[in-house]
């Protein structure tokens, strides 16, 4: 064995050594340093569901938040839809006021302008009137003579009776 | 003004007389001079013609015929009335039938 380089006594030694490490090492650290590594697992374990806890939190604010923005988007739909009606609605009504306030003032108009043409029509026939019998009292006046109005006055003196009668 | 009533009736027996005058005074318009047998057929047709005093006026717008006019009365048989008379009608028809 001295031949293949090998040292009983080096070798022994390191087996002293090296239980002496295990036996200072399990009395003296593996305890604190199993119960490091425990509490950093502990940590860990409890960092991951405080995680995932927040993540959850995190999913249900988010569906709230929709879940809200898509109610408030359907009541904003439903008041434009009724706010659009309502003006439909009062848009009707404004022209069927106005409608009827043109056919009001069409058939005033309509009647105004009758009036108006017969008050023209009576004025017309009594002016033609007046100028029928102007033109007769010149025309005679012009057209008899002295004669002819004496035969006249003749003939009116001998019908008096019957004129006066009348 | 006062008047005493002697003044009053005075005042009214003189109108009295002036009215009577203008009562009992004709005029008679005609478009040229009437003459004496045209007066006397008048003074025949009208009875109230028969002792008045007939004033002739001449108007020559009344073409033809006579107005007699006596106290507010007036008698009207002239050309031009019945011309007017015609006016009036021509107006009441218009106005009744429109």
């Amino acid at each position: 064995m001295e031949q293949l380089g090998v040292d009983y006594k080096l070798i022994i030694a390191q087996l002293v050594n090296f239980v002496l490490f295990y036996y200072i090492f399990k009395r003296f650290m593996a305890k604190p340093f199993l119960h490091f590594l425990h509490e950093e697992k502990r940590k860990e374990t409890e960092k991951e569901r405080l995680l995932s806890e927040i993540k959850k939190q995190e999913e249900a604010m988010g569906k709230a938040k929709s879940e809200m923005l898509s109610q408030m988007r359907s009541q904003i739909d439903q008041e434009i839809q009724r706010a659009k009606m309502e003006g439909a609605k009062i848009k009707e009504s404004i022209i069927e006021s106005a409608k009827k306030e043109a056919d009001r003032l069409i058939a005033e108009t309509k009647k105004q302008l009758v009036e108006e043409q017969k008050l023209m029509e009576r004025e017309m026939k009594e002016t033609t009137g007046k100028l029928s019998v102007l033109m007769v009292k010149k025309a005679l006046s012009e057209y008899l003579t002295e004669d002819a109005k004496k035969q006249l006055t003749a003939y009116i003196l001998k019908n008096i009776s019957n004129t006066i009668n009348q | 003004m006062d008047l005493t009533p002697q003044l009053k009736q005075e005042l009214k027996i003189y109108l009295q007389q002036k009215l009577n005058e203008h009562n009992k005074k004709v005029i008679v318009f005609s478009s040229y001079p009437l003459r004496e047998e045209e007066i006397r057929l008048l003074k025949e047709k009208i009875p109230q013609l028969k002792n008045a005093v007939i004033e002739n006026k001449i108007d020559n717008t009344l073409i033809a015929g006579v107005v007699v006019q006596f106290g507010s009365k007036r008698i009207d048989l002239s050309l031009k009335g019945e011309l007017v008379n015609l006016q009036h009608l021509i107006h009441e028809y218009t106005w009744s039938i429109s």
